[in-house]
């Protein structure tokens, strides 16, 4: 094994290269090798072991057996993060919304397009490229600074696919240790990361995500999965600077009391509950009330005001500024600066810039949530990093923004802040909502009072959702979801719950019946119908499955299946399809030997 | 660590590298000799897979980090790789017949998990995390190192792909060539060719770089 280093002699060495080989560069070698050999990888505690394991368990693609292992591990789909995703949202509920959804569907997402859903392939990435572009037209040197590494970051983010954010919390914490910024985090299973931050301090994420907080913050990792961040603030202030995330990628940030939902958006969250808008939009809900809050604005007892001034104020208004310069020139190259609405639209489908923070609660500190569409890795611009970046979260997060207000309380952006002089349209504005996913996955649109306010306190029937559902569901309790499930007639979640239960007949029927409309059920109705042996159904399920998040592991299915059933002539533009559309997909290089292959 | 001189370099005439892509691909089935001694690793590992793939799968961590941190060098990816390489191993364990060493088997999955990696390139370098090297040394020469250490990188990127895992395996790892064969699914001359010509090229590419002399020559001399 490699413990047992063997080290290669220098007169071994020099007797076998004499002839071509200096002895000084002999020994030079032996030298780099050993070092190359003593720099161990960095140490990974038993949390990130865990995490590391369980998601290598969870990516797995052959099914697993049911019984060695937790439902939500079982399959690749079945990521709980993922399933929240494919949910409906719980702000979104008016029919208004999903009618005015569709032009900037049109704009942003011709092919995946199945908005609410997480769209996370390479178009993302050419997208955000695009967007790039016409950025980089700007004269600013700084600002042009900031694209390149905005797009360098939305290339790696692309590249790295969904893996990443297994890891995302753990290498942070990595980071923020040599920083000597943060002490005593330790990451274990169900939270991925706690921990306090003992000074004023600025963690980078490897996901390019900056976090500011001040003294005595205690944020924890609820989630950190690939498709959403979900972090908690428990006390103390933190000013997130949120990287571009891919389509369907989420920043969540809970914390007592309140929960926020964020588009492209600069704003702070408190613990004592107030939201603090600096730009863009954030969708925030508190005990059954919930309000668009946009920039200038701020949630304050359950009402919505104008917004005062907050610990993080100067980083908002700094982010915020930033953020709008960036905004303002890419309207302006495209020569549209008089639209500003259209123009981010527009940029909000092909950059997905319009940052996104999911959802905030408050605890007891201040959080600050930067989503801009502005990157600050170097602190170069803004003194204590809180600068905001959140480029689009992602789809739905975008899409969300617009609609959502009808569905809670619409709020008047408020221009005369300094922080939005420059502001185009919050994405409040560019934003869609994504597709009504209630209509879509066949379950009914839960009103925004009847969602959950809070991560924790409240515990009553109101707090069941869909996500709740998965959870339960992941969490082995699928007996308990399915019957919540079909008392509230969540078609999709009874599915889920039954599959969980081994039930796959039952549960195939109902994906069967929602699968035209429906990605996720489309491609898990395959699965179930793989496990069960059933090729010609899953194939069945697969053709019908209309464009969503999952485009690229239905086609790759379809492409197995049909290779398994020996139908390679059928499969082979099918791999053309999935190589040309995902070329970075996990299955991508299987599927361009396919040709070759016997 | 110990370091006992046990590679040997046998210069090869032929230059088999063409002769050996295709057995690269080949899949391992116990065209390997059977081995003898188990070692305590080779045990635990063993015991792991009895117990399944959780288990399995922590045993081999440690190990298949180092083996691709030594691979790909650091960079920032290499718990993506990790985990790619452990998807690998899942996929691969069960048709392990036992016709080679445990380690031997999960190592060849892991280089050619690397393999894939190879061809990716890095962009967040500014972003790698440097484990910290030999404590002994004092800060500078610790930088020197770390550089030196980039370089050799570098040098390995422009390498063929299978002379630098023929160099990682056989100088990094310390495997014998005929260990490092295995592990390749090659002939044991072909690895020595491999190395061979590792070394050379490495040699060419790094003999005048300042840094790499500093590390041989000792500290006095400052790049």
């Amino acid at each position: 094994m490699s413990d047992e280093i063997r080290d290669p002699s220098e007169r071994d060495l020099r007797d076998a290269d004499a002839s071509t080989m200096s002895e000084a560069d002999a020994r030079a070698l032996d030298r780099l090798a050993r070092l190359a050999r003593e720099a161990e990888p960095p140490k990974l505690s038993a949390g990130e072991t865990d995490a590391l394991v369980l998601a290598v368990l969870a990516r797995r693609k052959e099914p697993v057996r049911v019984d060695s292992m937790p439902p939500s591990l079982r399959d690749e789909p079945l990521t709980p993060a993922e399933r929240e995703l494919a949910r409906p949202d719980p702000l979104e509920t008016s029919s208004e919304a999903a009618s005015a959804r569709e032009p900037r569907h049109a704009l942003a997402e011709e092919r995946d397009a199945v908005p609410g859903a997480p769209a996370r392939d390479a178009r993302g990435h050419e997208r955000a490229r695009a967007g790039d572009e016409r950025v980089d037209a700007a004269p600013d040197e700084r600002v042009d600074e900031r694209v390149d590494e905005l797009a360098a970051r939305r290339a790696d983010r692309a590249a790295a696919g969904r893996r990443r954010w297994a890891w995302a919390a753990a290498a942070a914490l990595a980071l923020g240790a040599i920083g000597g910024s943060l002490g005593g985090f330790a990451i274990g299973r169900g939270e991925i990361a706690r921990g306090e931050v003992e000074a004023p301090s600025r963690l980078l994420l490897p996901t390019g995500d900056a976090i500011v907080t001040t003294p005595g913050a205690e944020l924890a990792f609820v989630e950190s999965s690939d498709a959403a961040r979900h972090i908690e603030v428990r006390s103390g202030t933190v000013l997130f600077d949120v990287a571009p995330l891919a389509p369907g990628e989420r920043f969540v940030v809970n914390a007592r009391g309140v929960r926020a939902e964020v588009r492209g958006t600069v704003f702070s969250v408190g613990a004592d509950a107030r939201v603090r808008v600096y730009e863009g939009a954030v969708a925030v809900e508190q005990r059954g009330g919930s309000a668009l809050v946009t920039a200038g604005r701020m949630w304050v007892d359950g009402a919505v005001r104008a917004r005062d001034e907050g610990p993080l104020e100067a980083q908002g208004l700094e982010a915020a500024a930033r953020r709008t310069t960036i905004a303002a020139r890419e309207v302006d190259t495209q020569g549209d600066a008089s639209d500003a609405v259209v123009a981010s639209a527009d940029l909000a489908g092909s950059v997905e810039s319009a940052g996104a923070v999911d959802r905030t609660s408050v605890a007891n500190g201040d959080v600050g949530l930067g989503g801009a569409n502005d990157t600050n890795e170097t602190g170069a611009n803004a003194p204590i990093g809180a600068s905001g970046v959140g480029d689009g979260l992602g789809a739905r997060a975008v899409e969300r923004g617009a609609a959502n207000a009808p569905a809670t309380v619409r709020v008047t952006p408020d221009v005369s802040t300094a922080a939005r002089a420059t502001s185009t349209s919050p994405p409040s504005r560019r934003g869609q909502p994504p597709t009504s996913p209630s209509s879509r996955r066949g379950q009914p649109p839960t009103s925004p009072s009847s969602r959950p306010t809070s991560a924790r306190g409240t515990n009553d029937d109101a707090r069941i959702t869909p996500e709740r559902l998965a959870q339960w569901i992941a969490g082995g309790e699928a007996e308990r979801a399915l019957v919540e499930a079909r008392r509230r007639g969540w078609r999709l979640s009874e599915a889920d719950a039954l599959r969980a239960l081994r039930r796959g007949e039952e549960a195939l029927t109902i994906y069967e019946r929602l699968a035209s409309r429906d990605g996720y059920a489309a491609f898990t109705g395959a699965r179930v119908a793989q496990e069960l042996g059933d090729r010609q159904r899953a194939l069945a399920l697969l053709e019908r499955a209309p464009a969503s998040a999952f485009d690229e592991r239905a086609l790759g299915l379809r492409v197995r299946l049909l290779v398994e059933g020996g139908r390679r002539a059928e499969a082979l533009p099918l791999a053309a399809r999935y190589v040309e559309r995902f070329p970075n997909g996990s299955l991508a290089e299987w599927m361009r030997a396919l040709p070759d292959a016997e | 660590m110990t370091f006992s001189a046990t590679l040997r370099l046998v210069p090869s005439t032929e230059d088999d590298v063409e002769e050996t892509i295709a057995s690269v691909a080949r899949d391992d089935d116990g065209s390997n000799e059977p081995v003898g001694r188990v070692d305590p690793l080779e045990r635990e590992l063993d015991e792991a897979l009895a117990r399944g793939d959780e288990a399995i799968l922590r045993a081999l961590l440690p190990h298949v980090r180092r083996w691709l941190q030594r691979l790909l060098g650091n960079r920032p990816d290499l718990d993506d790789a990790t985990q790619d390489a452990l998807l690998a191993l899942l996929d691969a364990l069960p048709r392990f017949r036992r016709e080679s060493k445990l380690t031997t088997y999960a190592h060849r999955v892991v280089v050619r998990v690397a393999y894939r990696y190879f061809r990716k390139r890095s962009r967040e370098e500014a972003l790698v995390l440097v484990a910290p090297p030999l404590d002994t040394l004092d800060p500078e020469s610790r930088a020197i190192d770390r550089e030196a250490l980039r370089r050799l990188y570098r040098a390995l990127g422009k390498l063929p792909e299978k002379r630098r895992v023929a160099f990682v395996l056989c100088c990094v790892d310390g495997l014998e060539p005929q260990e490092a064969a295995e592990i390749e699914g090659v002939t044991a001359v072909a690895m020595r060719s491999r190395l061979f010509h590792a070394r050379e090229e490495i040699a060419r590419l790094l003999g005048s770089d300042p840094y790499v002399q500093a590390l041989t020559r000792g500290k006095e001399v400052r790049p």
